[in-house]
Protein backbone atom coordinates (compact mmCIF):
# COMPACT_ATOMS: atom_id res chain seq x y z
CA UNK A 1 0.00 0.00 0.00
CA UNK A 2 2.77 2.39 1.04
CA UNK A 3 4.60 1.60 -2.18
CA UNK A 4 1.49 2.36 -4.19
CA UNK A 5 1.02 5.74 -2.52
CA UNK A 6 4.70 6.55 -3.03
CA UNK A 7 4.52 5.68 -6.75
CA UNK A 8 1.31 7.71 -7.16
CA UNK A 9 2.84 10.72 -5.42
CA UNK A 10 6.00 10.47 -7.49
CA UNK A 11 3.95 10.29 -10.68
CA UNK A 12 1.94 13.34 -9.60
CA UNK A 13 5.10 15.28 -8.83
CA UNK A 14 6.57 14.38 -12.21
CA UNK A 15 3.42 15.48 -14.00
CA UNK A 16 3.38 18.80 -12.16
CA UNK A 17 7.02 19.41 -12.99
CA UNK A 18 6.42 18.76 -16.69
CA UNK A 19 3.32 20.95 -16.64
CA UNK A 20 5.13 23.84 -14.90
CA UNK A 21 8.09 23.73 -17.26
CA UNK A 22 5.77 23.72 -20.28
CA UNK A 23 3.91 26.73 -18.86
CA UNK A 24 7.20 28.54 -18.21
CA UNK A 25 8.25 27.93 -21.80
CA UNK A 26 5.01 29.53 -23.00
CA UNK A 27 5.81 32.61 -20.93
CA UNK A 28 9.24 33.23 -22.46
CA UNK A 29 8.87 36.43 -24.38
CA UNK A 30 10.53 36.67 -27.76
CA UNK A 31 11.80 40.15 -28.43
CA UNK A 32 12.40 39.86 -32.14
CA UNK A 33 9.47 38.25 -33.86
CA UNK A 34 8.41 41.43 -35.64
CA UNK A 35 11.51 43.60 -35.34
CA UNK A 36 14.31 42.93 -37.79
CA UNK A 37 16.70 45.54 -36.47
CA UNK A 38 16.87 48.75 -34.47
CA UNK A 39 19.56 51.42 -34.81
CA UNK A 40 20.59 54.54 -32.93
CA UNK A 41 23.09 57.15 -34.10
CA UNK A 42 24.68 60.21 -32.53
CA UNK A 43 27.25 62.72 -33.69
CA UNK A 44 28.13 66.08 -32.16
CA UNK A 45 29.68 68.94 -34.03
CA UNK A 46 29.91 72.65 -33.24
CA UNK A 47 27.55 72.41 -30.28
CA UNK A 48 24.87 70.58 -32.25
CA UNK A 49 23.97 66.97 -31.61
CA UNK A 50 22.57 65.07 -34.59
CA UNK A 51 20.45 62.13 -33.54
CA UNK A 52 18.95 59.40 -35.71
CA UNK A 53 17.01 56.25 -35.06
CA UNK A 54 15.33 53.61 -37.13
CA UNK A 55 13.39 50.37 -36.68
CA UNK A 56 13.03 47.82 -39.48
CA UNK A 57 10.17 45.40 -39.10
CA UNK A 58 8.41 42.50 -40.78
CA UNK A 59 5.74 42.88 -43.38
CA UNK A 60 2.34 43.70 -41.88
CA UNK A 61 3.76 45.29 -38.73
CA UNK A 62 3.54 48.82 -37.45
CA UNK A 63 5.59 50.65 -34.85
CA UNK A 64 5.72 53.69 -32.66
CA UNK A 65 9.22 54.91 -31.97
CA UNK A 66 10.66 57.25 -29.34
CA UNK A 67 14.09 58.78 -29.63
CA UNK A 68 15.70 60.46 -26.62
CA UNK A 69 18.85 62.51 -26.41
CA UNK A 70 20.37 61.91 -23.01
CA UNK A 71 23.04 63.82 -21.10
CA UNK A 72 25.13 62.27 -18.34
CA UNK A 73 24.88 64.38 -15.21
CA UNK A 74 26.29 63.12 -11.88
CA UNK A 75 26.67 59.65 -13.34
CA UNK A 76 23.00 59.52 -14.31
CA UNK A 77 21.49 59.71 -17.79
CA UNK A 78 19.03 62.58 -18.04
CA UNK A 79 16.79 63.04 -21.06
CA UNK A 80 17.15 66.50 -22.57
CA UNK A 81 15.06 65.99 -25.71
CA UNK A 82 12.42 63.50 -26.80
CA UNK A 83 10.97 62.92 -30.24
CA UNK A 84 8.38 60.39 -31.36
CA UNK A 85 7.06 59.00 -34.60
CA UNK A 86 5.07 56.05 -35.83
CA UNK A 87 4.55 54.22 -39.06
CA UNK A 88 4.10 50.96 -40.88
CA UNK A 89 6.53 48.36 -42.23
CA UNK A 90 9.14 48.24 -43.56
CA UNK A 91 10.75 51.03 -41.48
CA UNK A 92 10.08 53.93 -39.15
CA UNK A 93 12.78 56.48 -38.61
CA UNK A 94 13.63 59.85 -37.11
CA UNK A 95 16.45 62.32 -37.44
CA UNK A 96 16.72 65.47 -35.32
CA UNK A 97 19.24 67.99 -34.05
CA UNK A 98 19.61 69.70 -30.69
CA UNK A 99 22.04 72.24 -29.29
CA UNK A 100 24.13 70.78 -26.47
CA UNK A 101 26.44 72.14 -23.78
CA UNK A 102 30.12 71.42 -23.48
CA UNK A 103 31.63 69.24 -20.76
CA UNK A 104 29.14 66.38 -20.83
CA UNK A 105 28.68 62.91 -22.31
CA UNK A 106 25.69 62.24 -24.52
CA UNK A 107 23.89 59.28 -26.02
CA UNK A 108 20.76 58.59 -28.04
CA UNK A 109 18.25 56.08 -26.73
CA UNK A 110 15.82 54.65 -29.26
CA UNK A 111 12.91 52.49 -28.19
CA UNK A 112 9.77 51.32 -29.89
CA UNK A 113 6.64 49.24 -29.73
CA UNK A 114 6.26 46.97 -32.71
CA UNK A 115 3.03 45.09 -33.27
CA UNK A 116 0.81 43.40 -35.78
CA UNK A 117 -2.60 41.75 -35.63
CA UNK A 118 -1.32 38.26 -34.79
CA UNK A 119 1.71 38.59 -32.49
CA UNK A 120 2.04 40.21 -29.07
CA UNK A 121 3.65 43.65 -29.18
CA UNK A 122 7.40 43.77 -28.61
CA UNK A 123 9.50 46.63 -27.29
CA UNK A 124 13.01 46.73 -28.73
CA UNK A 125 15.48 49.42 -27.69
CA UNK A 126 19.00 50.52 -28.55
CA UNK A 127 21.47 53.14 -27.38
CA UNK A 128 23.93 54.89 -29.64
CA UNK A 129 27.67 55.13 -29.02
CA UNK A 130 28.40 57.59 -26.19
CA UNK A 131 29.92 60.87 -27.35
CA UNK A 132 31.73 63.33 -25.13
CA UNK A 133 31.64 67.00 -26.00
CA UNK B 1 15.59 104.03 -76.44
CA UNK B 2 15.90 102.12 -73.21
CA UNK B 3 12.95 100.69 -71.29
CA UNK B 4 12.30 103.42 -68.63
CA UNK B 5 12.52 106.20 -71.23
CA UNK B 6 10.18 104.29 -73.50
CA UNK B 7 7.68 103.90 -70.70
CA UNK B 8 7.92 107.62 -69.76
CA UNK B 9 7.31 108.59 -73.37
CA UNK B 10 4.27 106.31 -73.53
CA UNK B 11 2.89 107.87 -70.34
CA UNK B 12 3.40 111.41 -71.61
CA UNK B 13 1.66 110.61 -74.88
CA UNK B 14 -1.30 109.11 -73.03
CA UNK B 15 -1.55 112.13 -70.72
CA UNK B 16 -1.34 114.51 -73.69
CA UNK B 17 -4.12 112.59 -75.45
CA UNK B 18 -6.29 112.85 -72.35
CA UNK B 19 -5.74 116.61 -72.10
CA UNK B 20 -6.60 117.13 -75.78
CA UNK B 21 -9.75 115.07 -75.52
CA UNK B 22 -10.95 116.74 -72.34
CA UNK B 23 -10.25 120.14 -73.94
CA UNK B 24 -12.30 119.16 -76.96
CA UNK B 25 -15.13 117.95 -74.74
CA UNK B 26 -15.08 121.17 -72.77
CA UNK B 27 -15.23 123.24 -75.97
CA UNK B 28 -18.11 121.15 -77.27
CA UNK B 29 -19.89 121.52 -73.97
CA UNK B 30 -19.38 125.31 -73.97
CA UNK B 31 -20.80 125.56 -77.47
CA UNK B 32 -23.74 123.47 -76.38
CA UNK B 33 -24.31 125.66 -73.32
CA UNK B 34 -24.15 128.86 -75.38
CA UNK B 35 -26.68 127.56 -77.83
CA UNK B 36 -28.93 126.42 -75.00
CA UNK B 37 -28.65 129.82 -73.25
CA UNK B 38 -30.36 131.29 -76.23
CA UNK B 39 -33.08 128.64 -76.26
CA UNK B 40 -36.37 127.99 -74.44
CA UNK B 41 -36.98 127.40 -70.62
CA UNK B 42 -37.30 123.62 -71.25
CA UNK B 43 -33.85 123.74 -72.66
CA UNK B 44 -32.71 125.58 -69.51
CA UNK B 45 -33.78 122.57 -67.44
CA UNK B 46 -31.77 120.34 -69.73
CA UNK B 47 -28.80 122.65 -69.29
CA UNK B 48 -29.07 122.38 -65.50
CA UNK B 49 -29.29 118.62 -65.85
CA UNK B 50 -26.13 118.64 -67.93
CA UNK B 51 -24.36 120.79 -65.34
CA UNK B 52 -25.23 118.49 -62.45
CA UNK B 53 -24.12 115.39 -64.35
CA UNK B 54 -21.06 116.98 -65.84
CA UNK B 55 -18.60 115.46 -63.37
CA UNK B 56 -20.11 112.02 -63.70
CA UNK B 57 -20.01 112.11 -67.47
CA UNK B 58 -16.44 113.35 -67.48
CA UNK B 59 -15.36 110.57 -65.13
CA UNK B 60 -17.08 108.00 -67.30
CA UNK B 61 -15.38 109.35 -70.37
CA UNK B 62 -11.96 109.39 -68.67
CA UNK B 63 -12.46 105.77 -67.63
CA UNK B 64 -13.23 104.84 -71.18
CA UNK B 65 -10.16 106.70 -72.42
CA UNK B 66 -7.99 104.97 -69.83
CA UNK B 67 -9.37 101.61 -70.94
CA UNK B 68 -8.59 102.42 -74.59
CA UNK B 69 -5.07 103.42 -73.54
CA UNK B 70 -4.58 100.21 -71.58
CA UNK B 71 -5.75 98.11 -74.50
CA UNK B 72 -3.34 99.88 -76.81
CA UNK B 73 -0.50 99.43 -74.33
CA UNK B 74 -1.31 95.75 -73.95
CA UNK B 75 -1.19 95.09 -77.67
CA UNK B 76 2.09 96.94 -78.10
CA UNK B 77 3.98 95.90 -74.93
CA UNK B 78 2.45 92.46 -74.35
CA UNK B 79 3.87 90.75 -77.43
CA UNK B 80 7.42 91.57 -76.25
CA UNK B 81 6.65 90.35 -72.74
CA UNK B 82 4.92 87.25 -74.07
CA UNK B 83 7.94 86.40 -76.15
CA UNK B 84 10.08 86.45 -72.98
CA UNK B 85 7.46 84.48 -71.05
CA UNK B 86 7.23 81.79 -73.72
CA UNK B 87 11.01 81.54 -73.90
CA UNK B 88 11.26 81.26 -70.11
CA UNK B 89 8.54 78.60 -70.06
CA UNK B 90 10.38 76.67 -72.74
CA UNK B 91 13.62 76.74 -70.76
CA UNK B 92 11.74 75.71 -67.61
CA UNK B 93 10.09 72.78 -69.41
CA UNK B 94 13.40 71.52 -70.76
CA UNK B 95 14.97 71.95 -67.29
CA UNK B 96 12.18 70.09 -65.56
CA UNK B 97 12.13 67.30 -68.11
CA UNK B 98 15.82 66.81 -67.59
CA UNK B 99 15.39 67.03 -63.83
CA UNK B 100 12.56 64.48 -63.85
CA UNK B 101 14.49 62.20 -66.10
CA UNK B 102 17.51 62.34 -63.85
CA UNK B 103 15.40 62.54 -60.69
CA UNK B 104 14.35 58.91 -60.94
CA UNK B 105 17.71 57.22 -61.29
CA UNK B 106 21.29 57.93 -62.15
CA UNK B 107 23.43 55.50 -64.06
CA UNK B 108 26.62 54.09 -62.59
CA UNK B 109 29.16 53.02 -65.17
CA UNK B 110 31.32 50.04 -64.36
CA UNK B 111 34.77 49.68 -65.89
CA UNK B 112 36.91 46.63 -66.35
CA UNK B 113 40.61 46.60 -67.01
CA UNK B 114 41.54 45.50 -70.49
CA UNK B 115 45.02 44.03 -70.91
CA UNK B 116 46.62 43.41 -74.30
CA UNK B 117 49.85 41.44 -74.49
CA UNK B 118 52.27 42.95 -77.01
CA UNK B 119 55.15 40.61 -76.29
CA UNK B 120 57.60 43.14 -74.90
CA UNK B 121 54.91 44.90 -72.94
CA UNK B 122 51.25 44.61 -71.99
CA UNK B 123 48.98 47.55 -72.66
CA UNK B 124 46.38 48.13 -69.98
CA UNK B 125 43.32 50.32 -70.25
CA UNK B 126 39.86 50.70 -68.85
CA UNK B 127 36.81 49.66 -70.79
CA UNK B 128 33.24 50.27 -69.82
CA UNK B 129 31.42 47.04 -69.05
CA UNK B 130 27.97 47.77 -70.44
CA UNK B 131 26.52 44.62 -68.92
CA UNK B 132 27.47 45.76 -65.45
CA UNK B 133 26.04 49.27 -65.76
CA UNK B 134 23.31 49.81 -63.17
CA UNK B 135 20.85 52.47 -62.11
CA UNK B 136 20.67 54.04 -58.66
CA UNK B 137 17.64 56.00 -57.40
CA UNK B 138 18.49 59.69 -57.54
CA UNK B 139 17.42 60.16 -53.91
CA UNK B 140 20.03 57.67 -52.72
CA UNK B 141 22.80 59.59 -50.97
CA UNK B 142 24.76 56.70 -49.52
CA UNK B 143 28.30 55.92 -50.56
CA UNK B 144 27.53 52.28 -51.48
CA UNK B 145 24.67 50.61 -53.31
CA UNK B 146 23.68 47.02 -54.24
CA UNK B 147 24.04 46.45 -57.95
CA UNK B 148 21.81 43.40 -57.72
CA UNK B 149 18.19 43.59 -56.60
CA UNK B 150 16.05 40.47 -57.25
CA UNK B 151 13.42 40.77 -59.96
CA UNK B 152 10.04 42.08 -58.89
CA UNK B 153 11.29 44.36 -56.12
CA UNK B 154 10.49 48.03 -56.55
CA UNK B 155 11.72 50.97 -54.49
CA UNK B 156 9.18 52.10 -51.89
CA UNK B 157 11.28 54.33 -49.66
CA UNK B 158 14.65 56.07 -49.70
CA UNK B 159 15.97 57.87 -46.62
CA UNK B 160 19.01 59.80 -45.53
CA UNK B 161 19.01 60.22 -41.76
CA UNK B 162 21.38 63.19 -41.44
CA UNK B 163 24.18 61.35 -43.18
CA UNK B 164 24.34 58.81 -40.33
CA UNK B 165 22.01 56.12 -41.67
CA UNK B 166 21.02 55.66 -45.30
CA UNK B 167 18.29 53.19 -46.05
CA UNK B 168 16.35 52.05 -49.05
CA UNK B 169 13.35 49.71 -48.98
CA UNK B 170 12.02 47.61 -51.84
CA UNK B 171 8.75 45.70 -51.98
CA UNK B 172 7.52 42.97 -54.30
CA UNK B 173 4.01 41.94 -55.33
CA UNK B 174 3.73 39.59 -52.33
CA UNK B 175 4.33 42.54 -49.99
CA UNK B 176 7.75 41.17 -49.08
CA UNK B 177 10.42 43.70 -48.24
CA UNK B 178 14.07 44.01 -49.00
CA UNK B 179 15.95 46.68 -47.05
CA UNK B 180 19.50 47.88 -47.59
CA UNK B 181 21.03 49.96 -44.80
CA UNK B 182 24.32 51.81 -44.82
CA UNK B 183 25.44 53.16 -41.44
CA UNK B 184 28.36 55.28 -40.32
CA UNK B 185 30.56 54.72 -37.28
CA UNK B 186 28.18 56.95 -35.27
CA UNK B 187 25.56 54.19 -35.41
CA UNK B 188 24.94 51.05 -33.41
CA UNK B 189 22.35 48.40 -34.24
CA UNK B 190 20.65 45.40 -32.71
CA UNK B 191 19.95 42.76 -35.33
CA UNK B 192 17.42 40.00 -34.92
CA UNK B 193 19.29 36.75 -34.26
CA UNK B 194 16.81 35.40 -31.74
CA UNK B 195 16.25 31.68 -32.35
CA UNK B 196 17.88 32.18 -35.73
CA UNK B 197 20.45 30.10 -37.55
CA UNK B 198 23.50 32.34 -37.34
CA UNK B 199 26.80 31.85 -39.09
CA UNK B 200 29.72 33.93 -40.35
CA UNK B 201 31.05 34.22 -43.85
CA UNK B 202 33.07 36.69 -45.92
CA UNK B 203 31.93 39.55 -48.11
CA UNK B 204 34.61 41.44 -50.03
CA UNK B 205 37.20 40.13 -47.60
CA UNK B 206 35.32 41.28 -44.51
CA UNK B 207 33.56 39.14 -41.92
CA UNK B 208 29.83 39.03 -42.46
CA UNK B 209 27.17 37.74 -40.10
CA UNK B 210 24.21 35.89 -41.60
CA UNK B 211 21.04 35.39 -39.58
CA UNK B 212 18.42 33.13 -41.10
CA UNK B 213 14.90 32.77 -39.75
CA UNK B 214 11.74 31.43 -41.29
CA UNK B 215 10.41 34.91 -42.02
CA UNK B 216 13.54 37.02 -42.32
CA UNK B 217 17.14 36.77 -43.47
CA UNK B 218 19.70 39.38 -42.45
CA UNK B 219 23.27 39.83 -43.63
CA UNK B 220 25.43 42.36 -41.79
CA UNK B 221 29.03 43.29 -42.52
CA UNK B 222 31.36 46.25 -42.77
CA UNK B 223 33.56 47.84 -45.37
CA UNK B 224 36.02 50.45 -44.15
CA UNK B 225 34.07 52.78 -41.83
CA UNK B 226 30.60 51.69 -42.95
CA UNK B 227 28.31 49.01 -41.55
CA UNK B 228 25.79 47.43 -43.92
CA UNK B 229 22.70 45.34 -43.44
CA UNK B 230 20.62 43.56 -46.04
CA UNK B 231 17.27 42.52 -44.58
CA UNK B 232 14.99 40.35 -46.72
CA UNK B 233 11.61 38.93 -45.77
CA UNK B 234 11.59 35.14 -45.83
CA UNK B 235 14.16 32.38 -45.58
CA UNK B 236 16.11 33.58 -48.59
CA UNK B 237 19.72 33.11 -47.63
CA UNK B 238 21.16 32.88 -51.12
CA UNK B 239 19.24 35.88 -52.42
CA UNK B 240 20.22 38.02 -49.43
CA UNK B 241 23.89 37.04 -49.79
CA UNK B 242 23.80 37.80 -53.50
CA UNK B 243 22.45 41.29 -52.78
CA UNK B 244 25.07 41.81 -50.07
CA UNK B 245 27.92 40.68 -52.33
CA UNK B 246 26.74 43.03 -55.07
CA UNK B 247 27.15 46.11 -52.87
CA UNK B 248 29.77 48.40 -54.33
CA UNK B 249 31.08 51.88 -53.77
CA UNK B 250 29.46 54.39 -56.09
CA UNK B 251 30.98 57.64 -54.83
Amino acid sequence: MKKLVFVALTMLLLLMTVSFSAHAEDDIQLYYTLTSDISAALSISGGTATCSGTISMRSGSSASMTMKLQQKVDNKWTTIATWTTSGKAPTVSLSKTKNVSKGYSYRVYVSGTVKNDAEPAETPSKTSPIKSY
Amino acid sequence: MNKPEYQDDQKLRAEYQKVLISKAIREMRDEEVNSLMESSPEDQHYLEFLETNREKRLKKMMCRLRWIGLKKQFFTVAPRTMRFAVAALGILCIGLTTAFASNETFRVRVFSMFAEDHGQYTAVSLQEDEQKVFDVPAEWEGMYYPTYIPDGFDVVNVENLSGQIFLISFENQNSEYLIFKEMTEDTESNIDTENAQVYYTEIHGNTAMVSVKEDVTIVAWNEKDRIFAVIVDGEVEEGALEVAKSVMRIK
